[in-house]
């Protein structure tokens, strides 16, 4: 009976497994007829979206959700500004030696319009994004651990229990200095999330965390 | 932790006088291949014999790398010493040991030695390769590593290291005497080998080192000329010559499939797997003996896996993802297949010894979303028009019964698919089952778990699903545990308890 495949459909649809009743001697792991959980048939309506959007920001049971420090969205414009800058000059090389070697006054209209506007695009693009982005980041540092929401399409929320950190990064490039705020990056003991980045804190934030993960109740055999 | 024991109550030790042969042996073996090929394919040009001198430095290294080689047994850790001008000393304390593997080929069993791979959690390859101990000095190790860590992990909770360091010799613990948990039958492997798609693997092997010797162009010219001196294939009738080919093709699969029963034979060959204490022990193989040891403690990941093939005899195969290192080694096979094929009446005895915190009678199963199959199907769906409209273009319209027929075949793989998906999660565990065809049941202990996290796509948004995803330690990125599918509100909870329960838990590797 462990083998059929029409009770393996039919327990998708949530009716209690046979199995629930009478005990199976013969214990299948894959037989559909083990124990299922009967569905509760949750009312659509009623299934919260996955993660709180961003109108539910200052939800008050969630108040130690942190959001970035302001400053990182700041150098992320500067950054996108100096990106910016750097296409600018190597366009402007291409575009000066193109007019040169055929002058003309529609060349120099269609290649100089064309590259002013693909600049404009994405510095713009690149802000809305930044600025998305910055929105949906927060982290909640507590007792057990820290977590993380981000994600502009790919909502995710990364949750890494304070025992199992294994070493810390605190990481600030010129940028990041010049605002004064810091990255941080968790090593965990895994291997497809074994490194976990958490960019645009305050340096002195960065260093409070680092601390409070690598806090002192350690003497167990982490490693 | 350095011990604070003057030097001399534990005396270095040296490897096995043999290991100058393995080594040296290992060095020729390298030197073969062209050695070969200069006796046989080489001009006749004595130039070419000079080169073989390279084999001198070769045998000084092995001498010097013999000579300079020490390690000691201290009460809890590990030391090694190597090196002639960049000396280089290695502490393994015992209780970050993941595994020890034993490797004895023919030429190991008959002097009575065995190559050591000592692994911890760290990097790609082994921590420690002792090349060549004696099996006594292997048995000694296995013995120390056993006592310390046993001492570590039942008598204390947090500090470890507070007791290791205590003076008292700890009592070894009952590791020599182990209990066999399940011992593989000869027919059992050659089953294995039948069932297996080991052979195609084997076959591609071959020819890549075919390929190695000889262009392919080569090759198959070869191949079509050797035929056509045989046989002349204008002369031959189209019907015989397919009759022929068919042939041709049955006993190229028969072969394959001879292959596969001979790597089993060769690879799995006395199959057992003993319980030590807290250890798990296996052992196998025909000429080259593999012996690995896994303490219990130190599974990350638990699978039972079962292919269509292994469905029809009724087996199942039981793996194990460690933390060890990620070489692909022989030692590693025989270490993670940890239970190859058994009848599946005999599984929940094995599991209650592999992972005892895994009650298997008490999983109650959750479904995933009611709307997977749907969502599925969309997706099939999606794939077969692009992939018609692309033969539309380019073939017959009666080319267009592909995508046809593999809509359909989709969609009753899809209905199968989602009835077996269900997640179940216990006091200390969380279990996965995925796959009709290729079944695979899969279990975390809370324990292990690094980091958990909870994620939704925009196509998991417009379907109201989330997908919770695990990540431990060891094994490749690409067995990730994920639960896809599943509903938001589930989602969450599963994701909230599972962070409880793992923060609750200590981890210890």
């Amino acid at each position: 009976m462990s083998e059929n495949p029409d009770s393996a459909a039919g327990s998708s649809h949530g009716d209690a497994g046979p199995g629930a009743g009478d005990p199976n001697p013969d214990l299948d792991l894959f037989s559909a007829t083990a124990r299922v959980q009967p569905e509760q048939s949750e009312p659509e309506t009623d299934s919260r979206p996955l993660e709180t959007d961003e109108s539910s920001e200052e939800d008050p049971v969630d108040q130690q959700r942190q959001p970035l420090a302001p400053a990182k969205l700041r150098a992320d414009y500067l950054g996108h500004t100096i990106q910016t800058a750097v296409f600018a000059i190597i366009g402007l090389v291409f575009g000066v030696v193109q007019i040169v070697s055929e002058p003309s006054a529609f060349r120099l209209a269609v290649i100089g319009g064309g590259g002013l506007a693909l600049l404009v695009l994405y510095k713009l693009g690149t802000d809305a994004f930044a600025r998305a982005s910055y929105r949906r980041y927060s982290y909640r540092v507590d007792e057990s651990g820290l977590e993380i929401r981000r994600g502009v399409l790919w909502h995710s929320v990364i949750n890494i229990p304070r025992s199992r950190v294994q070493h810390t990064d605190v990481s600030r490039g010129p940028l990041e200095r010049f605002f004064g705020i810091a990255s941080l990056s968790i090593h965990t003991a895994g291997t497809s999330n074994a490194t976990v980045l958490l960019p645009g804190l305050e340096a002195r934030r960065a260093l409070w965390i680092r601390n409070h993960l690598l806090g002192s109740d350690e003497e167990y055999d982490a490693v | 932790m350095p011990s604070e024991h003057p030097p001399p109550a534990v005396p270095w030790r040296r490897l096995h006088p043999a290991s100058l042969l393995f080594s040296i042996g290992s060095s020729a073996r390298g030197l073969l291949i062209p050695g070969l090929f200069v006796v046989f394919f080489g001009s006749g040009n004595r130039y070419e014999f000079w080169l073989m001198l390279f084999f001198i430095p070769a045998v000084l290294l092995a001498i010097i790398r013999y000579a300079t080689f020490r390690f000691r047994l201290d009460d809890d850790e590990l030391m090694i010493r190597h090196g002639v001008l960049t000396k280089n000393e290695r502490h393994i304390p015992f209780h970050r040991v993941q595994n020890i593997d034993l490797i004895q080929n023919p030429l190991h069993r008959l002097l009575s030695v065995a190559t050591v791979r000592i692994e911890t959690a760290s990097g790609t390859d082994a921590e420690a390769h002792l090349q060549v101990l004696s099996i006594d000095a292997v048995d000694r190790m296995r013995e120390r590593v056993f006592a310390g860590r046993s001492a570590g992990t039942t008598s204390v909770e947090l500090d470890s290291s507070e007791v290791e360091s205590t003076d008292d010799r700890v009592p070894p613990a009952p590791a020599s005497t182990g209990e066999a948990v399940f011992i593989m039958s000869l027919s059992e492997v050659l089953l294995l080998g039948a069932i297996s798609a080991r052979g195609l693997a084997i076959l591609g092997a071959l020819y890549g080192f075919m390929w190695q010797l000889d262009p392919i162009e080569n090759l198959s010219g070869y191949i079509e000329s050797s035929i056509g001196q045989i046989v002349d294939l204008g002369e031959i009738p189209k019907s015989l010559q397919v009759i022929g080919g068919l042939v041709l093709a049955a006993v190229l699969a028969i072969g394959i499939q001879l292959c596969s029963v001979l790597w089993a034979l060769i690879r799995l060959y006395g199959f057992r797997l003993e319980r030590h204490g807290e250890d798990l022990r296996s052992r196998c193989g025909l000429f080259t003996q593999v012996s690995g040891t896994i303490p219990r403690q130190r599974i990350q990941v638990l699978f039972v896996q079962q292919t269509p093939a292994m469905r029809l005899f009724g087996r199942v195969a039981i793996r194990v993802k460690t933390a060890g290192a990620q070489s692909d080694s022989s030692a590693q096979v025989s270490r993670q297949w940890i239970v190859p094929l058994i009848h599946k009446s005999r599984l929940p005895e094995l599991l209650a010894v592999i992972q005892p915190e895994l009650s298997p009678q008490d999983l109650v199963w959750t479904p995933v979303h009611p709307k997977t199959e749907r969502r599925l199907r969309r997706v099939w769906l999606v794939v077969c028009i692009l992939m018609a409209s692309g033969f539309w273009f380019l073939f017959p319209p009666w080319v267009l019964a592909v995508p046809a027929s593999l809509l359909v075949l989709g969609w009753i793989g899809v209905h199968f698919d989602v009835g077996a998906r269900a997640f179940a999660q216990t006091d200390s565990v969380l279990a996965y089952r995925q796959g009709w065809w290729f079944r695979r049941f899969t279990a975390v202990r809370h324990s292990k778990i690094q980091t958990i996290s909870l994620e939704s796509s925009p196509f998991d948004r417009r379907w109201k699903m989330a997908t919770v995803a695990i990540d431990t330690a060891g094994g490749g990125a690409t067995e990730r545990v994920t639960l896809p599918y599943l509903l938001p509100h589930r989602a969450e909870t599963l994701f909230a308890s599972l962070h409880r329960r793992a923060a609750a838990a200590e981890f210890r590797w």
